[in-house]
């Protein structure tokens, strides 16, 4: 019996045209005022020119999309020109993740990511605006089908085993074990540290492809500062604005950042113009990752971010988990929400051998004698102080040798090292791990000398350089002989 | 785990070897070209003889590292011309197998073998079709009962 298709409530037209909206702000903004040589009547047309669109392209989107709530699945179907549908059957759905965004908690609706077990592009189906009743009806309906797979999962493990099992814990608390809010102080320092100038990226392209599209090759020459004085100023004002971007961003994206423990799940609620609630499957956690950025490491702070399996790429939300602690608290706090990746005792972590910090400093001591020599060279002699990088190039060498080290504590391994995003130390639990790998360049071998590397279910890979040769290989078998043994049952 | 696990035994067809010299001889030639025609001609002879030096060693290397063993509970696989790797996929993890061949892979009647895991995608280029088949039907055996994430 297939149930009727239902649409999406039409405030989904106005959740579409604001995202369409935002994505096209900048570059329409850019547009408007070099093609309306800087009238205000001008800007305003290609604004509206714009909303005009947006709109249309949203009503268009909403017109087409439905959705179907089966007996045992959900299902989408979206698509102008091409019809894409997508389903879920109703016992793989993970998690309904909410999102309340302005436009949603303006008609008291709210956009609704049904997550699966299974991931990929199969993985998550969106429901951008969808009224209270009918979310309600989905997750009752979710969660017949859950109660029913439990019970033949546990009929099934009955016969397996041939002895009466234990009810499976059911583990709805009355209230969360653990929890945790981001202060307001704890918010700001995070927005102030958070330093992520991809922000600005995505921006700057945008402006240049319109720049090139609009005015000619001459016009643009013009516009090109012509003395380093410039340059250096262009330069700051970009660092300035992009940093202004990336607090505004954090401010917006985590304020009030709550997570607590609930039974087997952890809820994660953040967001201030758009309200984000996530409720991850603690059994689906695989590992913890412990971040220290450059600009937090200092200060003695740290963001503390869970790699789950079967979340579709963008859900961030389900990503971190504390967003600003101190690193000396987040291993406690770890083990209060996460106690199943916080390991007993906490190990002192073993280092690379002596032999390899010599490989470590190598690389970026290497580039910034190209780098200094090359500026030397071009902008002799002033340019020769450039040298200077030698110093703290070789002083991060220094620091990924220190950082690096790895550790057993049971079903879990430890890994840490310094990587791009700063100092991490991630925690897999080693029976769920994905791939186990050991590599040797030729140097590496000759000084016995081996990288080591895992992969845990989210995708991520976590590795450590220039560990002992013999070490590794035996760290590397044993890893893949805890992954090859059955998890137990959860 | 007391001994160490044993190292993989089974190495690719030898024909891999000719299908790895022909891919890199024709990318030597394409650059060649190219460089030639667009940067002048002294310069061609840098694609030339990179490519004539990679094209004489590489494969050989390759082929002559190139192990793989697909065991009841893992696929172990080592491989590399200049960084040697060594790498354990749990079959538990393996969730779907393709086999799949470019033009003249497929003229060779060679396959790659891709191992699909939650956290991407593992390997074996240059297999046998048969043997490929071998190998997908065996991993996806294995894989179903095993089925976790």
């Amino acid at each position: 019996m297939t149930s009727e298709p239902r649409r999406l409530h039409p405030a989904a037209v106005g959740v579409e045209a604001l995202s369409a909206l935002r994505g096209m702000a900048i570059p329409l903004f850019v547009v408007a005022v070099l093609g309306s040589g800087g009238s205000v009547g001008g800007v305003l047309v290609y604004g509206v020119i714009g909303l005009v669109a947006s709109a249309f392209v949203a009503w268009l989107t909403w017109e087409t999309t439905r959705w179907w709530l089966q007996p045992d699945e959900v299902r989408l179907k979206t698509g102008v020109i091409s019809e894409k549908i997508v389903s879920i059957p109703l016992d793989r759905v993970q998690a309904i993740d909410t999102v309340h965004g302005p436009v949603q908690r303006v008609f008291g609706v709210a956009e609704l990511h049904v997550q699966s077990a299974g991931g990929g592009k199969h993985g998550e189906i969106v429901l951008k605006a969808v009224a209270a009743a009918q979310a309600e009806e989905l997750r009752e309906a979710v969660r017949r089908a859950g109660a029913i797979a439990d019970g033949r999962a546990q009929a099934a493990e009955q016969e397996a085993t041939a002895r009466p099992e234990a009810p499976a814990a059911v583990g709805q608390s009355a209230g969360p074990q653990a929890a945790w809010r981001l202060g307001r102080g704890a918010l700001l320092a995070a927005a102030l540290t958070s330093g992520s100038f991809g922000v600005l990226l995505p921006v700057l392209a945008g402006a240049s492809q319109v720049l090139d599209d609009v005015i000619g090759f001459d016009d643009a020459e013009r516009l090109l500062p012509h003395s380093v004085g410039a340059v250096a100023v262009i330069a700051g004002v970009a660092l300035a604005v992009a940093w202004i971007l990336s607090i505004g961003g954090t401010l917006i994206a985590f304020a009030g950042f709550t997570v607590a423990r609930e039974g087997d799940r952890l809820r994660i609620q953040r967001g201030f113009l758009e309200r984000r609630v996530a409720s991850v499957p603690v059994a689906r956690v695989h590992a913890v990752r412990v971040v220290e950025s450059l600009l937090r490491q200092p200060f003695g702070l740290a963001t503390v971010r869970i790699e789950t399996a079967g979340y579709a790429d963008e859900a961030a939300t389900a990503q971190t988990l504390l967003p600003l602690v101190r690193r000396r608290d987040a291993d406690a706090l770890v083990a209060r929400l996460l106690p199943e990746l916080a390991p007993d005792v906490v190990a002192p972590l073993t280092p690379p051998p002596s032999r390899a910090l010599r490989r470590y400093v190598t690389p970026p001591a290497a580039a910034a004698l190209l780098v200094g020599a090359g500026v030397g060279i071009a902008f002799a002699p002033l340019g020769l102080l450039a040298l200077v990088l030698l110093v703290p190039a070789v002083a991060f060498g220094v620091s990924d040798y220190r950082a690096a080290g790895w550790a057993r504590a049971g079903d879990l391994v430890v890994l840490r090292w310094r990587g791009l995003m700063g100092r991490t130390t991630a925690t897999a639990d080693a029976r769920r791990l994905q791939r186990v790998s050991t590599a040797a360049s030729p140097f590496q071998r000759r000084a016995a000398l081996t990288t080591l590397r895992v992969a845990v279910s989210s995708g991520a890979k976590f590795g450590v350089w220039h560990l002992d040769g013999p070490t590794a290989d035996a760290l590397r078998d044993d890893l893949a002989a805890a992954a090859i043994t059955p998890p137990p049952r959860r | 785990m007391d001994d160490p696990a044993p190292e993989p035994a089974n190495r690719l067809p030898s024909r891999a070897r000719a299908l790895w010299t022909l891919q890199y001889v024709a990318a030597t030639l394409f650059a060649t070209v190219v460089v030639g025609s667009t940067v002048g001609l002294p310069w061609l002879l840098v694609p030339l003889v990179g490519g004539a030096l990679f094209s004489a060693v590489v494969p050989t290397v390759r082929y002559a590292r190139w192990r793989y063993e697909i065991r009841d509970e893992e696929i172990d696989l080592r491989h590399g011309a200049w960084t040697v790797t060594r790498t354990l996929v749990p079959i538990r993890r393996v969730q779907h197998v393709d086999t799949e061949a470019g033009v003249i892979q497929s003229a060779m009647d060679l396959r790659t073998v891709t191992f699909h895991t939650a956290a991407g995608k593992t390997e074996i280029p240059a297999v046998a079709v048969h043997e490929a088949e071998a190998i997908r039907r065996r991993v996806a055996d294995l894989a179903r009962t095993r089925d976790d994430v």
